[in-house]
């Protein structure tokens, strides 16, 4: 953990009320793990801004947020060459080491080099596309018939042609619950996983990343109105999605719990998801962003924002 | 540069490298602190408001932005003072060798005193901090910082259960700071720290409720500090025990402004939450900031402003 000074390369609205920045550090850091955020200071504000890492390539970090409170505001007004304060990388960070160590950073690109990591992710785009087109998600935005689609091209690393496709990982997204999914999404292909993103907006005004997420895995996208999309809730869209051992979710609270009443019973650990609490400091020293869970009293900054299905206490 | 000048204090005899203290409930057992400096810098620090049984503390949000400040109602969330005593305090030993502050909360005057006793044991402790703004829960609920009778009962009897240095943490919602601190002087407090937070709340716009779940909470950071400054000023004329002054210190020129008001030593709160080096810039700038004004060693400001 650190506070690193960064300068803004771009930040732009890409949606209703949703920027995407994009910042450059100033100094060397290493890689965060998926699910961790940044504490961000805003001139004239008191308190930091958490916000999640949508994706890190080595050089550059880009974080999408919306602009709903004042200190959001502030940050959509900045311009490039802007420079800002961040705290980082906060939070446990989503765990799909399948080793059960608990260390959900063990996973990440071991960081050596600023190069390295976005190399390889050009390396696992161009194995996807060897040989066929982009999966047929990357166009149209109908639920998948996962039986439709061979197994070399939805498992890269598989040889032997099988029945079914194995298990995925689901990734599901709702709003501004979406971002911290897609470094989740490049870090799965990376361990060889099978990333399927449901991404839930309210509306097509507001949806933003699919092609993104469609250059790297099946995405569906529902809208709650049907402007864009399958028209319903994420739920709606679980239900046509089968075979995952793997549950990684993020969104507003409402969400997470039809996610959770609706999820396929998964072992321990297997069913995943991120909560929201306001903050005080962010890492761990001040006890605001405190939740009560089956294993105790958790801060949301530093023993979350992760949490386990098996732990979740609802309020 | 590597200006150096004499930072050490002394407070009732508990000598002190410097004068710059964290403050209760901004900086936890100090754990979370150590990722960014060596937190043995530190003059001392005073550990999370600590009561006898442990404390989940307050509904959320527990935390609201304010102009120049924030609220808190965190409610003493603590594991209890027989867990801080066998589990934080070992750990502490093997990273921080300064005097620590126990800052020692409760709701009736037993439980204070029960705390009081148990912490004393300690060796690593070097002062006890009374938190004195909680509400009595056999006084209706008022704060036993609220008037000087209750603030004076439970310094009398915390002083005779404590066998450490018995500094009293004054609240600061009251019409008449001096006379809760000549009341707790006369009951034997052997120094007072001042102040902790104001209360207050905000409203959602949208929602048209209170931010804070608890509706009210306490206000701190840099907007209180004359605030904090003027009371500051008031207890050093009216005591001659040792004052510990806090509120909205960010700076190392505002630690000098606070100790020419008549604190013998300083903590610092909220800024911790917002800039987890600040502790350590401060000690780093004192000198600096000392050869400007021509100080010498620290403690020769102490009240300078009183003339």
């Amino acid at each position: 953990m650190q506070l690193v000074d960064f300068e803004i390369q771009h930040n732009t609205r890409i949606a209703a009320n949703t920027y995407r920045i994009l910042l450059s550090p100033g100094s060397s850091i290493p890689p965060p793990a998926p699910g961790q955020f940044v504490n961000i200071q805003l001139e004239g504000r008191y308190l930091r801004r958490p916000i999640s890492v949508c994706d890190w390539d080595g050089q550059t970090l880009t974080l999408i947020y919306k602009a709903v409170g004042e200190g959001t505001k502030q940050l959509a007004g900045y311009a490039a060459g802007q420079r800002l304060n961040l705290l980082l990388w906060l939070g446990n960070g989503y765990d799909y080491s399948r080793q059960g160590t608990g260390d959900r950073r063990q996973d990440v690109g071991s960081g050596q080099g600023t190069g390295d990591r976005r190399q390889d992710v050009r390396d696992r785009e161009g194995e996807l596309r060897d040989g066929e087109q982009d999966s047929p998600l990357a166009t149209s935005f109908l639920p998948p018939d996962s039986s439709n689609i061979p197994c070399s091209l939805s498992h890269p690393t598989s040889r032997i042609p099988c029945l079914l496709p194995p298990p995925s990982s689901l990734l599901i997204g709702g709003g501004v619950g979406v971002p911290p999914l897609y470094y989740l999404a490049k870090e799965l292909l990376r361990a060889g996983r099978r990333p399927v993103a449901i991404l839930g907006f309210n509306r097509a005004d507001e949806v933003f990343y699919l092609r993104e997420f469609a250059k790297l895995c099946e995405t569906i996208v529902t809208t709650a109105d049907g402007s864009l999309g399958q028209k319903g809730f994420v739920t709606h869209a679980m239900e046509s999605v089968g075979n995952y051992d793997a549950l990684y979710a993020c969104g507003p609270e409402a969400m997470l719990k039809a996610i959770y009443d609706q999820a396929a019973p998964l072992p321990p650990g297997r069913a995943q998801f991120s909560f929201e609490r306001r903050m005080g400091c962010g890492f761990g020293a001040c006890m605001a962003c405190s939740c009560r869970t089956l294993a105790g009293s958790k801060r949301i900054c530093v023993d979350g924002p992760v949490l386990a299905r098996e732990e979740i206490i609802w309020e | 540069m590597g200006v150096s000048r004499d930072l050490s204090v002394v407070l009732s005899g508990v000598a002190l490298q410097n004068p710059v203290i964290p403050a209760s409930g901004c900086f936890g057992f100090g754990q979370e602190f150590r990722q960014f400096y060596d937190i043995d810098m530190l003059g001392s620090f005073s550990f999370k408001g600590t009561t006898l049984h442990p404390r989940f503390g307050n509904q959320q949000p527990r935390v609201a932005e304010c102009e120049a400040g924030m609220l808190n109602s965190v409610g003493l969330q603590n594991p209890g003072i027989d867990k801080v005593i066998s589990e934080e305090l070992p750990r502490l030993r093997q990273c921080f060798r300064q005097p620590l502050i126990a800052n020692i909360s409760g709701f009736s005057v037993d439980e204070y005193v029960a705390c009081c006793a148990k912490i004393s044991e300690c060796d690593q402790v070097g002062l006890i901090e009374l938190n004195i703004s909680c509400p009595n829960v056999h006084g209706g609920g008022m704060a036993f910082g609220a008037n000087a009778a209750c603030a004076a009962r439970v310094t009398e009897a915390c002083k005779r259960a404590s066998a450490k240095p018995l500094y009293v943490k004054l609240s600061p919602n009251v019409a008449d700071i001096t006379e809760i601190a000549r009341a707790c002087e006369a009951a034997g407090a052997d120094g007072l720290s001042l102040i902790n937070t104001l209360l207050g709340m905000r409203i959602d716009l949208g929602t048209r409720r209170p931010v804070l779940g608890n509706q009210m909470g306490g206000f701190s950071g840099p907007a209180v500090f004359p605030v904090a400054l003027r009371m500051v000023w008031q207890v050093y004329e009216a005591v001659t025990i040792p004052i510990i002054g806090m509120g909205g210190i960010a700076t190392a020129r505002d630690v000098i402004e606070m100790m020419m008001a008549g604190a013998s030593a300083i903590e610092v709160g909220a800024a911790n939450l917002v800039n987890p080096c600040v502790c350590k810039e401060i000690i780093e700038d004192l000198p600096r900031v000392m050869d400007e004004l021509s100080i010498v060693n620290i403690r020769e400001i102490v009240g300078a402003a009183h003339g």
